[in-house]
């Protein structure tokens, strides 16, 4: 299955391109991404929690760097497995971004997505819906990022996009009902919900 | 490991609605369990993370269909199949009976359960191309209370639903049906009992002081991420090919299909329109019938036949044609 | 010279017999293999590969040997120590173990089997197999894979069943596990002629997709040990078959080893040669444990498949609408595993020029790996994907030549006596009469109308051949008990077939035996004699033939026996209904008194015994020609009328006419209910019915997504028609006939398809989008 798309990033071709190999930027962003770390330069590691149509999975996931250009071009291979549900993913992702003027970028991107086991018979409607969403999600939170400044600790929306979901849950009060949360930080508070129980 | 690890749901059979809403409440990852069609497949197809299943079929009540001063109201557990073949829903609401009887197939209709046909909340269903023409309100009850939201609402997203945690459907108010003008088409591209890649409820409702126009109101059912509803204004002089032309137009800027292995985005567009202009035609055709029809019966002739796939319109007969 | 024909006098073949099971059936009491009672049995569940080709670096077993109620988890490797080679198992190659060893070919191949106290601890511990995988390049496409690597297997391991495959052990470096060439005449020196003299050649390149066979019922296999012996119950077509297979597997006597099938409930050829039967039996032997596995419809996908194939096809015809070449390249799609792929390719590659007087032809014919499961035997058997180009061709050529498509066929058919492309002369196979019966009955002759509202209505026909599996081996014994109710011992397995039926009629007749009175007892290897297969449409022929030498066996028996008692030779002995009668003395004698007079007893049985073995030439490695390929033919023809909704691009099907030459037909109204279910099948391959692959994962592979023709997709109206013109040494004339109509389904539409709307369409399923689309792109191209 191949998904292709752009959008534009509100920051220059350095910074967004920064924010991408940074790990804790690539983290808050990404919806559902509940772990990445940096292995070494070309490697990463982390876990991907997402629900699809009333299936949840959970994916320890390796990322390899396989092209890079900066400030230009990455190409970088997915592979995930979630073996609760014998399922795996790997995805060939390309991603080019261009300069639009000063404070301004064009984020292209191509994704080779295979999808194996129970997951691969969800159908690809499922899938690529999901997808759209998640990457509706991926460019509303990356544009903010990108726009509060380069990548590291002092980054505010990263602060707090990466903030416990206790504290941005939203939990306003309409007629003394909850409102409903986005389903990946539902999903994130009963994950981290049951790893505190856990240790209790 | 223990046994309880092993994550087969528990299975609850609570017999009041309180007792419903408790579980609700105070389980980790609870379902509500209806008919089961929906529940049973993705259990067997070990993809279900549900820590319990709360089956309201014991809860009395909730198969009941009660005629109301706006119309009816329909409980949650009320079988798709007795919607298709109650003599009140074929009264107050024909255009609801005839696209509850195109669900999937009889086995299944027999089964599912209007209210769990609904928290699935599936952009391909029937039911919510007709409730939203008739602008039905569908009851959530929850340990806090009872709210009504309309239909129209109720369905947020791809597969999502306004049911907030703890919730569940407990009735459908659905509003008599203003007018005999209403039809409903349904097209699928693989076998004849899949799910529709288009599908188009359509009501024309006198509106105007002199009742001089027609709101078209039209449901629609695999189009999008969800079921979508749109209405528009309709002269009441105007030509079938003007309206035909109005509807689908309006259409067009909805339609938002999902490709998959029953089509791709452009056919899907295609067949959607098709969908739009039978349901259309056939509702627009009762229209501006003289009105001797209503008194042959509580469903319109039409309701029954018109039907946008043709080619169904054919007696079929066993193959022994010999 | 037709000396079966009118030897049997009782009344019982030609009949309409209810079926033995149909009481049972619609009561819902009949007992598939899953319903018998068995001892308690440990359940199987399977972790599954996902990766559609990877080395299995490391497979843990720990955690899942951890769960309550687990009493052990087996793998390839564990399997491999024990069996060695012999746990390569497969019907033409040896080349698929039951478990993954070192490598995993394709996405759902099983890694390792949990056995344990219920399917719930079962399937929780197959969750918690840790597998680490060394990911290889994989190839999902059939011509990449046949133009090079990455190689499903490192070399091709033929078994040693077949003589004729030997020539392929250990050739390296390539994906082609077998060729079937045939060769006649000159097709390019014909085909340049013709063309040069006013004839016409048309070409194209067809697909096929893989299908699924969907039997309602699961596979299932249970198998446990008793003592030195093996015992097991299975969903099989092939019980002889799987004797052997199991008996090679774990190194025992044949008669160690006892498998059992029961009433399937459906097979289309899914339930045939090595499924969950290695599996089954490596696992109860090694572990001393008795097991059951029951396939989930999810993995009843992964089981096996219809091969998706390509024809690259081109026909010729002269002036005078002659056929003077054709040609076919085929490529069948076998998936990780042989299975019985390369019989395909020979025995579709034998009639890819079709049922037509050709003197040049050229076939290749090629079965293929790659990474996807394993595909089989499916109902046609490869044939229909060849069909779909020829058929396909043939109506474009008769287009093209001016002529009527029906007419065309008619004017270039092979009759009696004229022998065929691949060198074999034919018998008992009426084309014509075929192709005249369904054309009639949709009114081929008579107007049309073409235009009705958005609606285009079209006719279309097409014929099918096919060759019947030869050579092979059929065995019956039968018991005739004193009360004169009789026993017929056969491995033949009723898959709604209604072999039971059949059989039963065919002991009957010769013995004046009456509906009711013959039980055939179910396929058991310790009590049933070996046959074959049950398969490819051979029963009615082969085990038919077996019984009714059994019952003409035991028919003399009775008559010496009247003859002994009345003292009379026993040519003067006649049985009748009543009994066995003197012509000379008028002496009678019923069947039970002279069994309670001959043996003295009551409750006897007298038994005779049977066999029916084909012979062949075999083909030529380089022409494929032989004189004597196969035992018989089958023919069949289709015709179909129809309409194309030009705003849905939805076909259908107002009246359909299948005709099948089934030599004799035992029972018609079993022989009726064939021709229709095979149509009604062959519907679905042409119009919706796929399975869709993204990565070497099948993306439809639920019930929920994969689609199957329902009640509402049949045509208005289905015309089953019986041809019969009997075959020289059938049982009372008969051929089989399962499989007749699928053959030529799916073109009959096509061209149907084409008559309406004038579009070609060279790839299955002509579904709504692909019909739309095009004539949309027709509409633009105005």
């Amino acid at each position: 299955m191949k998904l292709a798309s752009s959008f534009p990033v509100p920051a220059a071709r350095d910074r967004v391109f920064a924010h991408f190999l940074d790990p804790d930027s690539m983290r808050a962003c990404v919806p559902g991404c509940v772990e990445l770390m940096r292995v070494d330069d070309k490697h990463y590691e982390g876990r991907l929690v997402n629900e699809i149509s009333h299936v949840r999975f959970s994916a320890g996931f390796t990322a390899e760097i396989t092209e890079l250009s900066a400030p230009a071009e990455v190409r970088a291979l997915l592979r995930g497995e979630d073996r609760k549900l014998g399922s795996s993913i790997k995805v060939d992702a390309t991603l080019v971004v261009t300069d639009e003027g000063q404070a301004s970028s064009l984020v292209e991107f191509g994704l080779d997505l295979a999808l194996w086991g129970k997951i691969g018979r969800m159908g690809e409607s499922i899938v690529r819906r999901r997808s759209e969403e998640v990457q509706r999600q991926f460019v509303a939170d990356f544009s903010r990022v990108c726009a509060a400044g380069p990548p590291g600790p002092d980054n505010p929306v990263v602060r707090e996009l990466s903030a416990p979901p206790a504290e941005d849950a939203a939990v306003s009060s309409e007629a003394g009902r909850q409102v409903k949360r986005g389903w990946w930080r539902r999903l994130l508070a009963l994950l981290r919900g049951r790893r505190a129980a856990a240790r209790r | 490991m223990s046994a309880l690890e092993l994550e087969t749901p528990v299975l609850h059979r609570p017999g009041t609605l309180a007792e419903v809403c408790a579980l609700l409440a105070e389980l980790d990852q609870p379902m509500v369990y209806g008919g089961g069609t929906a529940v049973q497949i993705l259990l067997k197809q070990g993809v279900l993370f549900a820590s319990d299943l709360v089956d309201i079929a014991r809860v009395p009540g909730l198969d009941r269909i009660e005629e109301t001063a706006e119309g009816l109201r329909v409980g949650a557990m009320v079988t798709l199949r007795r919607m298709e073949t109650d003599p009140v829903v074929r009264r107050l609401a024909p255009l609801a009976a005839q696209v509850y009887a195109r669900v999937a197939n009889p086995r299944v209709r027999n089964t599912a359960s209007v209210g769990g046909n609904l928290a699935h909340g599936d952009y391909r269903l029937d039911p919510p191309t007709a409730l939203l023409a008739l602008d039905a309100r569908v009851e959530l009850t929850s340990a806090g209370g009872t709210r009504l939201v309309p239909v129209r609402e109720f369905f947020t997203g791809f597969q999502q639903t306004a049911l907030a945690e703890g919730e569940l459907v407990t009735a459908v108010q659905i509003p008599t049906q203003p007018s005999r003008a209403a039809a409903f088409a349904k097209l699928s591209s693989l076998s004849v009992n899949d799910w529709p890649c288009a599908s188009a409820a359509a009501l024309l409702v006198p509106t105007g002081r002199r009742r001089e126009r027609w709101e078209l109101r039209m449901g629609l059912g695999a189009l999008a991420a969800k079921p979508e509803y749109l209405s528009l204004e309709v002269p009441g002089g105007a030509a079938l090919d003007e309206v035909l032309e109005a509807a689908q137009r309006a259409a067009d800027q909805v339609i938002d299909p999902i490709p998959d292995v029953r089509g791709g985005v452009e056919f899907k567009r295609r067949l959607g329109l098709v969908a739009v202009r039978d349901a259309v035609r056939a509702a627009w055709d009762l229209a501006v019938q003289p009105t001797a029809g209503s008194t042959r019966g509580s469903v319109p002739e039409s309701a029954r036949e018109e039907d946008s796939d043709v080619q169904r319109t054919s007696q079929r007969r066993w193959w022994r044609g010999r | 010279m037709f000396s079966g024909l009118h030897s049997g006098a009782g009344g019982a073949v030609g009949e309409r017999w209810a079926r033995t099971d149909a009481r049972a059936k619609v009561r819902g009491e009949l007992r598939y293999a899953a319903d018998q009672p068995l001892r308690p049995c440990l359940d199987v569940v399977l972790h599954r590969a996902t990766r559609p080709h990877a080395l299995l670096e490391s497979v843990d077993v720990e955690d899942a040997l951890a769960v309550d109620g687990v009493v052990a988890v087996v793998t390839g490797a564990q399997l491999y120590e024990r069996f060695g080679d012999a746990l390569m198992t497969g019907p033409a190659f040896s080349d698929q173990p039951c478990l993954a060893v070192g490598k995993v070919r394709y996405v759902g191949e099983p890694v390792a089997a949990v056995i344990a106290r219920g399917l719930v601890p079962a399937r929780a511990a197959a969750e918690r197999v840790l597998v680490d995988y060394a990911e290889l390049d994989a190839v999902h496409d059939v011509d990449a894979a046949a133009a090079g690597g990455p190689y499903v297997h490192e070399e091709l391991r033929p078994s040693t069943v077949f003589g004729d495959l030997k020539h392929l052990r250990g050739k390296r470096d390539t994906n082609v596990n077998y060729e079937y060439k045939l060769r006649r005449g000159d097709v390019a020196a014909a085909g340049h002629d013709a063309v040069e003299r006013g004839g016409v050649t048309v070409r194209e390149e067809f697909w096929c997709p893989p299908t699924h066979h969907v039997p309602i019922e699961l596979p299932f296999t249970a198998a446990w040990r008793d003592g030195d012996r093996l015992e097991i119950l299975s969903t099989t077509q092939t019980p002889s078959y799987v004797r052997l297979a199991v008996a090679d597997l774990l190194g025992i006597p044949l008669n160690a080893v006892r498998v059992r099938s029961a009433p399937l409930g459906g097979s289309f050829g899914a339930k045939m040669y090595d499924r969950l039967e290695p599996l089954a039996a490596a696992l109860a032997w090694s572990q001393k444990l008795p097991v059951r596995i029951l396939a989930s419809r999810e993995e009843a996908f992964l089981l096996t498949t219809r091969h998706g194939a390509a024809v690259t096809g081109s026909m010729t015809a002269d002036a005078e609408g002659r056929i003077v070449a054709a040609s076919a390249d085929v490529r069948y799609d076998t998936g990780a595993y042989a299975d019985v792929g390369p019989r395909i390719t020979a025995k579709s590659g034998m009639v890819a020029a079709g049922p037509y007087r050709v003197d040049n032809v050229e076939v290749r014919s090629r079965c293929i790996y790659t990474n996807k499961p394993s595909a089989g035997p499916f109902r046609g058997f490869g044939v229909p994907q060849v069909t779909w180009s020829h058929e396909s061709l043939v109506d474009e050529l008769a287009r093209e030549s001016g002529v009527d498509p029906a007419e065309f066929r008619r004017r270039n058919l092979l009759r009696e006596g004229d022998v065929s492309a691949v060198g074999t002369p034919m018998h008992s196979a009426d084309f014509v009469g075929c192709l005249d019966a369904v054309t009639e009955a949709v009114g081929w002759d008579t107007p049309l109308e073409r235009v009705d509202g958005r609606l285009r209505r079209g006719r279309g026909v097409a014929v099918g051949i096919k060759a019947v599996l030869t050579p092979t081996i059929s065995n019956a014994v039968l018991q005739l008990n004193q009360d004169s109710s009789a026993t017929l011992l056969i491995s033949t397995v009723d898959m709604g077939q209604g072999s039971d039926t059949i059989m039963a009629q065919i002991a009957a007749e010769a013995l004046c035996l009456g509906e009711g009175q013959v039980r055939v007892v179910t396929a058991d290897t310790d009590v049933t004699p070996y046959d074959t297969i049950t398969a490819g449409s051979r029963s009615t022929y082969h085990t038919g033939n077996a019984v009714r030498r059994a019952a003409e066996a035991m028919r003399d028996k009775l008559l010496e026996l009247a003859a002994e008692r009345f003292g009379v030779p026993a040519t003067d002995v006649k049985l009748t209904g009543d009994g066995l009668v003197s012509a000379q003395t008028q002496e009678r004698v019923s069947v039970p008194e002279l069994l309670h007079g001959h043996f003295g007893a009551r409750g006897t049985t007298l038994t005779t015994e049977a066999n029916f073995t084909t012979s062949w030439v075999p083909y030529d490695h380089e022409t494929g020609q032989s004189e004597r390929v196969t035992e018989h033919w089958f023919a069949g023809a289709v015709a179909a009328q129809l309409t194309v909704d030009t705003e849905t691009g939805r076909v259908h099907v107002e009246h359909l006419a299948v005709a099948g030459d089934v030599g004799r037909a035992i029972n018609p109204t079993l022989v009726e209910q064939q021709l229709t279910g095979a149509a009604i099948m062959g519907i679905g391959h042409a119009l919706f019915d796929q399975l869709v692959f993204d990565e070497g994962q099948i993306v439809n592979g639920t019930l929920l997504d994969y689609q199957l023709p329902s009640v509402l997709d049949l045509p208005d109206k289905i015309t089953p028609i019986i041809v019969e013109s009997p075959h020289r040494t059938g049982p009372y004339g008969a051929k089989g006939v399962g499989e007749t109509t699928i053959i030529p389904l799916a073109p009959a539409i096509a061209n149907a398809v084409r008559d309406a709307i004038g579009i070609r369409f060279p790839r299955l399923p002509l579904t709504p989008e692909r019909i739309l689309t095009a004539l949309a792109d027709q509409e633009a191209s105005k």
